[in-house]
């Protein structure tokens, strides 16, 4: 498989091998990534053609540093408006299921915090990211941000499935605690 | 706080978050083909852990290996479990009231939810805090105690507030190797015949053998080839006084005689 740097090249050429090689290299994650979002096999084909006709309109002028994160954000951006489209009778996916735990651990606006921004609640997820190990971090936004199941995930991290469950419960805990110190509710 | 809102700040996040999650795979922990294990490990195995078949098959509580496979998808083994069942009357009243919160699970689960009924879950600040509250005491070596790390405890009960099982997970980091001890207990409300499956990655190999402690207590020894993460497993198993303790060190190649050590440590407490 060809360097990121050289699809890109392709993608400034023009060329429409930049996309069959972005598939050949990017397809299956980018494809996994969609379904656990939509669940449905034709929403993430659908989904998937329309990041790489995204990309194919965003590169140029745009020049990613690093061109696996930017298409999986598109991806995910494009799967997660689908996913609103969708009837909430589709609602099954892993998305689902990973966003559903989260739910206990995201304090509750009050009547007088105000709300933030979404940019602005990123910075600060951020700054909870970088108070984990480096493991810890990947092992939250593989379940959180690319809904991967826990097998999924303990081998990727060589760990066992209820060593990441258990390792995400308590990341959620830290988090919960994370955002009430921020005083962040949304 | 919404979970919609929060996904939406996830998408915000630089991506050097994303490239890190994507490629952590790929660059720290290559797919390595799997091998078996290295000859030396498998005689020194094989020496330390010669004697004691005779004792683990014969014996009447202990664990026996029903199935083992290697496959391009998944590998992993399936144990045998003959363990005397613990009387709820053992139980302390603390985790006798979890049935009660594990039915109030069932009463008012929705087939919507993310969750299921009947697992419940807390955490300690050590070892010998969850086994007071428990009831039992399960055993651990008393020297690792400074190392622990992590004490979860995972109950499972059932729709009418029974206890079934429990396991109770204290990790700990012992010369830099991670160490996972779980124990588990089995109730009488627990009915059905006991197995303990494992499932690990893809094209990984395992090699049974066993161990008799010092206590003269059969050890079954699962030692497992290396991970897509590089990681090699070495699981001890032992059945003592109705708790079925497994014992998972993760370990890198260059540590083969510490992990061995450890397990050594840890059978030999018995």
């Amino acid at each position: 498989m060809i360097d990121d740097e050289k699809i890109i090249d392709l993608f400034f050429e023009r060329d429409q091998q930049g996309i069959r090689e972005l598939d050949q290299k990017y397809g299956k994650l980018l494809h996994s990534l969609a379904f656990r979002i939509l669940n449905d096999r034709r929403d993430v084909e659908e989904c998937v053609n329309d990041a790489y006709l995204g990309v194919w309109n965003t590169i140029p002028p745009q020049r990613p540093q690093v061109l696996s994160a930017y298409v999986c954000r598109i991806v995910r951006n494009l799967a997660l408006k689908a996913y609103d489209r969708n009837t909430a009778a589709k609602r099954n996916s892993a998305y689902d299921v990973a966003m559903g735990e989260l739910e206990g651990c995201l304090p509750a606006p009050g009547t007088v915090e105000r709300e933030l921004e979404a940019r602005e609640l990123a910075r600060i997820v951020e700054g909870f990211l970088d108070t984990l190990s480096r493991e810890n971090r990947v092992i939250f936004l593989r379940r959180y941000w690319f809904a991967d199941s826990y097998k999924d995930i303990a081998r990727q991290v060589g760990l066992r499935e209820k060593a990441v469950s258990v390792r995400l419960s308590r990341l959620r805990e830290k988090l919960r605690q994370y955002l009430m110190e921020q005083e962040v509710f949304v | 706080m919404n979970t919609q809102k929060f996904s939406e700040a996830l998408g915000e996040i630089d991506h050097s978050y994303l490239e890190e999650a994507v490629s952590y795979h790929r660059t720290d922990r290559p797919f390595r083909r799997t091998r078996r294990l290295p000859t030396a490990l498998t005689a020194a195995m094989l020496a330390l852990l010669l004697i004691g078949c005779v004792a683990a098959a014969a014996g009447v509580f202990g664990t026996r290996l029903t199935d083992l496979f290697t496959s391009r998808t998944e590998s992993g083994y399936d144990l045998s479990v003959a363990i005397e069942r613990v009387p709820t009357q053992d139980l302390s009243d603390e985790l006798l009231a979890v049935g009660s919160a594990i039915q109030q699970q069932f009463e008012t689960a929705q087939p919507h939810q993310s969750w299921y009924p009947g697992h419940w879950q807390t955490d300690f600040a050590s070892h010998e805090d969850a086994c007071q509250f428990i009831g039992l005491d399960l055993s651990t070596p008393a020297e690792w105690a400074q190392e622990e790390q992590q004490t979860t405890l995972n109950v499972y009960g059932t729709a009418h507030g029974q206890i079934l099982q429990c396991i109770l997970e204290t990790d700990y980091v012992l010369n830099g190797i991670r160490v996972s001890l779980f124990s588990s207990i089995y109730t009488e409300n627990y009915a059905e015949e006991i197995t303990f499956g494992v499932r690990v990655a893809k094209d990984v190999e395992f090699e049974e053998s066993f161990y008799t402690t010092s206590g003269n207590l059969p050890c079954q020894v699962i030692a497992s080839s290396a991970l897509d993460s590089s990681y090699l497993g070495l699981d001890g198993y032992l059945v003592y006084g109705g708790v079925l303790y497994n014992l998972h060190i993760a370990y890198q190649d260059g540590d083969s005689p510490q992990a061995e050590a450890i397990l050594r440590q840890w059978a030999d407490s018995f």
